[in-house]
């Protein structure tokens, strides 16, 4: 094993184990929205978005009924945080991407990954997808109740990839 | 005055943005978690010869994103201090009384969100609400009226609100419960005491439709447009009939036969029609102007037409700070 290697071994064993600590997993966010039809209720949901710290800017596409969210360069983004300000401004989540800003999130084996004591299982992890760096979460709190039922999610998700919250994602491809 | 509602019908069946933001009628839509919202809004009409006004001062929070809570002070010269002379015989209503503004009371308001299914650019929402007023006026009809304060009683109802491709339709039942009012007529000889009387006011079911639309703008671009929206609500109650007891809490008291109350304290019903049109700055304040006419039956608590007016903002914690 040559020395880069080495380090590489080194980074990709305590990103697995989330004892990196400190870094933003995403550069941004892209959000779908559901049940919105006004100019208020855009509103509404990007003033409930600014109440989250680690956002650097906010984008809301009304006729779209979407956004795009823009990190802060070294804030760990709370996924879960996000659905609930759309959720407590009143309107449903209808998709939530996000592209991660290091594409070493998906190296290393398994189906899952841990950052800041946060669980990540990967439901259709394979070799194509550590060329993409986009993310999609799955979940109630992330797309409508009949999208949902396209995923599996295997109920042994919580013994296999244990932490604070666990999220459901898949790989997007590119 | 009376209009046609299938004028209105047929002017609003475009394919044009929709709204559920009422002038007059709560949508099943709650508001967002944490924010404050003030609406000042009037009735407006004119009684013989002056103008009658009953306006409100609303505060609105959201609680959870599902439950708010309005708290309404409404002021008015509505009201008397007494009953109209020779309550319930004659003079019911007391049209063209002069009767001093003054704080009437206040109406606690709760609305729950219970089902919410969302699609992009569509919903169907369906909400419970129960409604309280706590007012001391003189109110000379049997309908009951909670939200501007006519009397005190409670109230609860179901909202539900769908919005398909812009089209918006609201639907509203209800039920209100008045308390009684014990207070004094004047007898129709000065020199003579007032006469005690009590009413009940009659139960009260209430309904309402109520369509929104979007005319301006075609296309969103920034919260800067200004939004133009037009309304058609149609607001009504069926009531009951009152019960008046006369000489009320001395020995010579009795209930009166109903067969001799006057039209106002019988029991009826009503379906109004209010146009309105609102206009909306900066995503956040809000102005309604609506204009309300009979087309069924009638209520005699207000006479027609009733101009409405509205002027709402939403403050979100920390807006300035970014």
């Amino acid at each position: 094993m040559t020395t880069a290697g080495g380090v590489k071994f080194v980074f990709i064993t305590l990103l697995s184990f989330g004892w990196i600590r400190g870094n933003a997993q995403f550069t941004s966010i892209d959000i779908g929205i559901n049940g919105l039809t006004c100019s208020q209720c855009s509103r509404s949901v990007e003033m409930e978005l600014r109440k989250l710290g680690f956002l650097k800017s906010i984008q809301m596409d009304l006729e779209h009924t979407s956004a795009v969210l823009a990190l802060k360069e070294d804030a760990y983004a709370d996924i879960a945080a996000v659905a609930r300000a759309v959720r407590d401004a009143g309107f449903s989540v209808r998709y939530l991407k996000a592209r991660l800003k290091d594409s070493m999130f998906f190296a290393g084996s398994g189906n899952c990954r841990s950052l800041q004591g946060d669980a990540y299982f990967i439901l259709n992890a394979s070799e194509d997808h550590k060329r993409s760096d986009v993310v999609q979460f799955i979940g109630k709190d992330f797309m409508p109740k009949p999208m949902l039922k396209q995923y599996h999610v295997p109920p042994v998700a919580k013994t296999l990839c244990p932490g604070k919250r666990i999220y459901s994602i898949i790989v997007l491809k590119e | 005055m009376r209009c046609s509602p299938l004028l209105f019908i047929f002017l609003l069946a475009g394919q044009l943005d929709a709204q559920e933001l009422y002038p007059l009628s709560e949508p099943a839509s709650t508001m967002p978690k944490g924010v404050l919202g003030v609406r000042l809004f009037s009735e407006t009409y004119k009684e013989v010869n002056q103008w009658r006004n009953m306006t409100g001062l609303r505060f609105m929070y959201g609680l959870t994103p599902r439950f708010s809570v309005y708290l309404t002070g409404i002021a008015s010269n509505h009201h008397g201090e007494k009953m109209p002379v020779e309550f319930p015989f004659h003079n019911t209503p007391e049209r063209g009384a002069y009767y001093p503004y003054k704080f009437n009371g206040v109406h606690l308001y709760g609305k729950y969100r219970f089902l919410t299914i969302d699609r992009q650019q569509e919903h169907l929402r369906m909400a419970a609400y129960a409604e309280g007023t706590w007012v001391k006026t003189t109110h000379h009809e049997t309908e009951p009226d909670l939200m501007m304060g006519d009397n005190s009683g409670a109230g609860a109802g179901w909202i539900g609100t769908y919005l398909y491709r812009k089209f918006a339709v609201s639907a509203t039942v209800g039920a209100i419960f008045p308390l009684s009012y014990s207070g004094d007529s004047p007898d129709p000889i000065p020199t003579l005491p007032d006469v005690p009387v009590k009413i009940q006011y009659g139960k009260a079911l209430t309904y309402s439709l109520s369509f929104g639309y979007l005319l301006f703008p075609r296309q969103y671009e920034s919260y800067d447009q200004p939004n133009i929206n037009l309304y058609l609500e149609l607001r009504g109650k069926a009531f009951d009939v009152a019960q008046a007891w006369v000489f009320y809490g001395t020995p010579r008291s009795y209930l009166l036969a109903t067969e001799r109350y006057p039209p106002a304290l019988q029991k009826g019903y009503y379906v109004d029609i209010s146009p309105g049109l609102q206009l909306i700055l900066r995503s956040n304040l809000r102005f309604d102007f609506s204009v309300t006419f009979s087309t069924l039956g009638t209520s005699y608590a207000r006479l027609y037409p009733v101009y409405n007016i509205g002027i709402q903002r939403y403050f979100f914690p920390g807006e300035r700070s970014k």
